[in-house]
């Protein structure tokens, strides 16, 4: 499923980024890369998707909806 | 992005001095690296801070030991890949430059992101020291770090260090000290796996360096593979085959680009590497500050304390400039007569000192008063960290018009000034985004144009006339980026850190202000005493109805206003707040509400000083920041929209009110 998609506080692993070259070394520099595992802090339509890098105890990363429909992610039960 | 990187010239005083050996300060953004700096340039021997082309470097001379070391702190940085401008500049600099030592500042709470620069910097090869800063914030998150261990891996001198509390800074000051005099040994940077490190090697054989740096040419093997673009001309390669042999051959075992190949390398060894020297141990309960950030950010609750912290702002800004606009009034006033002598001796003399001293009392007692606190509050919300909330929160508003939460700062800021508002946009990616920004930047009312509208409104219309005129100028500013959006490309999407909440320090605002007024002084005050003495000139050879019937058809036969209006318009351009007095002076009274205006005119004649033409020193920061191209389209929007937006006005009154 997308990160879009996905609902608050939900755990889920990062599986493939297809966004343009220039979104996708701003996301590696900041530390988000394929098979880490990220929880949703904040995903409603009024502001972009708010996540936690759990793999890496890192800060929360702020990302508009319209790359955030370009992150394929699954659920990590 | 080769372009990018040759576009970008370093200031022409940042040299590294040939005199002292240099060392900067790199690290990621939100790492405390200005915390540092400012603890550090404590010890100073001389200050030299300076605005850099694109981004203020702050640049100083510092003690050390008996000898002076030149200490540079360099805009944040996430990778070696530059994105962003600030890391162009920092990347260009390192290239350019003798860089005797890098102090890698890191931020222990994000401490495995942290490494993965830390690793790419060890490729550069010039001797680091890395300093694990946030240390006590780090124990308070349960996380225990072994420097020893780290020390060990990454083979650099590691300390650990709390530059907000000062503590460990004599360590680090040794550690650097004793690196500079005895020359700590070139880094040996971590391998990658075997195949790819076996192609750098191959083509490391091969490269010809022209010119001699510090560099270690491996640095430019991964990078002619990783992110070729950034690689100067004075780096060759003889064989040329090697390198797209060594290209397809990575291609086919990663099944990856190739900087994602070497970024996910990195990333494996910063995770190895934090694994096997940091603890994570208490898993520490969430701490009320958290508690509190969701607050901020999670709608619907971010709204509120949006609107209730934006509130608060204005009214700070108005309440505190109105008083000490009015504190400084008096007294500025007073000092008039000691120049009132030289007017019998020559009138041209008294036209010219009267302007400089118009100048300077206009900006002191006018444009600083509101400039001040804007600057204080602006730089709280920096160092909280609020203001990346205020971005993500108005993020989804700012993408209707075109551009991205980012911009947020500098739109704020543009309601003190649009000079500084302009070099804030140097935080802002993609040139894109910055172009459409600074024009929309204009038309935000600067305390002068807020002035204009409150002086005017509260004299002849009442204060209602203020609130419409602003709300229609948001929406104008809306409009005009959507408009403008639509011949640009496709906005880049947020993409952005939310750094921690912080107590903000105390001496870093003060700096932090001190440094914008001295900047502030040093840019805009220059034009404002300008624009006042050509003004005065124009005011003493009675240019001004010379200038009233140039522009008579268009004042009068569009906009309904009286032709003497027109002459304040060109004052409008010097400084906006001049065109309030200029019209007072245009039709001969003292106080503004025995203006013979209509309501409409007010109204029409606020709503085109707002738009039409951006001041004179905006126009020269413009000039300089964009180049005159940029500066054309922000007159000829401007134009368009103030003569449009006045016609708008005028009907609509003309028909539906008096």
């Amino acid at each position: 499923m997308l990160l879009s998609e996905v609902d608050n506080n939900v755990i889920v692993r990062v599986v493939e980024i297809n966004t343009n070259e220039k979104a996708k070394q701003r996301l590696l520099a900041l530390g988000l890369h394929i098979n880490d595992v990220i929880q949703i802090i904040s995903n409603s339509n009024f502001s972009p998707i708010l996540i936690k890098n759990i793999t890496k105890n890192d800060a929360r990363i702020a990302i508009g909806r319209g790359i955030a429909q370009k992150i394929e992610v699954e659920q990590v039960v | 992005m080769q372009e990018l990187l040759l576009g970008v010239e370093l200031p022409k005083k940042l040299k590294s001095s040939k005199l002292y050996k240099t060392v900067a300060l790199v690290g990621q953004p939100n790492s405390g690296k200005s915390t540092l700096f400012n603890v550090l340039s404590d010890i100073k021997v001389s200050t030299a801070n300076f605005a850099g082309t694109t981004v203020e470097y702050k640049e100083t001379n510092i003690n050390l030991f008996g000898n002076t070391v030149h200490l540079i702190d360099l805009p944040g940085l996430y990778s070696l890949n530059p994105v962003e401008m600030g890391e162009f500049l920092t990347l260009k600099f390192l290239i350019e430059n003798e860089v005797d030592l890098i102090i890698n500042v890191i931020d222990s709470t994000l401490i495995t992101r942290s490494l993965e620069l830390t690793i790419e910097l060890l490729e550069l090869g010039i001797p680091i020291v890395t300093a694990l800063n946030m240390n006590d914030e780090a124990q308070k998150k349960g996380i225990h770090i072994n420097e020893k261990k780290l020390s060990e891996f990454l083979g650099v001198e590691v300390v650990k260090i709390s530059a907000l509390y000062g503590k460990g800074i004599n360590n680090l000051l040794e550690i650097v000290h004793s690196s500079l005099i005895y020359g700590s040994v070139k880094p040996n940077p971590i391998k990658f796996t075997h195949h790819i490190d076996e192609w750098i090697n191959k083509i490391q054989n091969e490269l010809y360096i022209e010119i001699n740096s510090n560099i270690n040419p491996r640095f430019w093997a991964i990078k002619l593979l990783e992110n070729p673009e950034i690689v100067p001309k004075f780096v060759k390669i003889s064989a040329n085959e090697i390198l797209e042999k060594s290209k397809i051959d990575i291609i086919d075992k990663h099944k990856t680009e190739l900087f994602e190949a070497f970024a996910y390398e990195r990333h494996h060894h910063s995770m190895e590497i934090s694994h096997k020297t940091t603890k994570y141990i208490s898993h520490f309960k969430m701490p009320f500050i958290e508690r509190l950030d969701l607050l901020l950010l999670k709608p619907p609750t971010s709204f509120i304390f949006g609107i209730f912290f934006l509130l608060a702002y204005f009214f700070l800004i108005f309440y505190i400039g109105g008083w000490i606009a009015s504190a400084l009034e008096d007294p500025l006033q007073s000092l008039t007569p000691i120049y009132e002598g030289i007017k019998n001796f020559s009138p041209l003399l008294w036209i010219i000192t009267d302007g400089i001293y118009q100048g300077i009392s206009g900006a002191i007692g006018i444009v600083l008063p509101y400039f001040l606190p804007l600057l204080i509050l602006t730089a709280i919300l920096e160092e909280t960290g609020y203001l990346a909330r205020v971005a993500f929160i108005l993020d989804n508003i700012f993408h209707k018009i075109g551009l991205h939460g980012k911009s947020v700062a500098p739109f704020i800021m543009g309601f003190g000034c649009t000079v500084p508002a302009v070099y804030a946009t140097r935080i802002i990616e993609s040139r894109r985004d910055r172009l459409l920004a600074s024009v929309l930047l204009n038309f935000i009312p600067c305390s002068a144009r807020l002035t204009v509208i409150f002086a005017l409104t509260t004299a002849l219309t009442g204060p209602i006339w203020a609130i419409v005129i602003l709300a229609y100028v948001l929406v104008a500013i809306g409009f005009t980026g959507k408009l403008l959006s639509l011949f640009l490309p496709k906005p880049l999407g947020m993409i952005m850190e939310i750094p921690q909440l912080r107590f903000p320090t105390f001496g870093v605002i003060i700096k932090k202000t001190l440094y914008k007024v001295k900047d502030f002084f040093k840019v805009a005050f220059p034009f404002l005493i300008l624009g006042s003495i050509i003004l005065s000139i124009l005011d003493y050879y009675k240019v001004t109805n010379f200038i009233n019937s140039l522009l008579q058809p268009f004042i009068s036969g569009l906009l309904d206003l009286p032709k003497e209006l027109g002459s304040t318009l060109i004052f409008g351009f010097l400084r906006k707040e001049l065109a309030v007095l200029m019209t007072s002076q245009a039709f001969g009274i003292t106080n503004l509400s025995e203006l013979p205006l209509t309501i409409t005119q007010v109204v029409v004649y606020i709503v085109f000083i707002i738009f039409y033409l951006p001041c004179i020193s905006t126009s020269a920061v413009f000039w300089k920041e964009f180049g005159w191209r940029h500066l054309l389209l922000t007159v000829v929007v401007g134009l368009a929209l103030s003569t449009f937006s006045a016609v708008l006005f005028k009907v609509i009154l003309t028909t539906f009110f008096i």
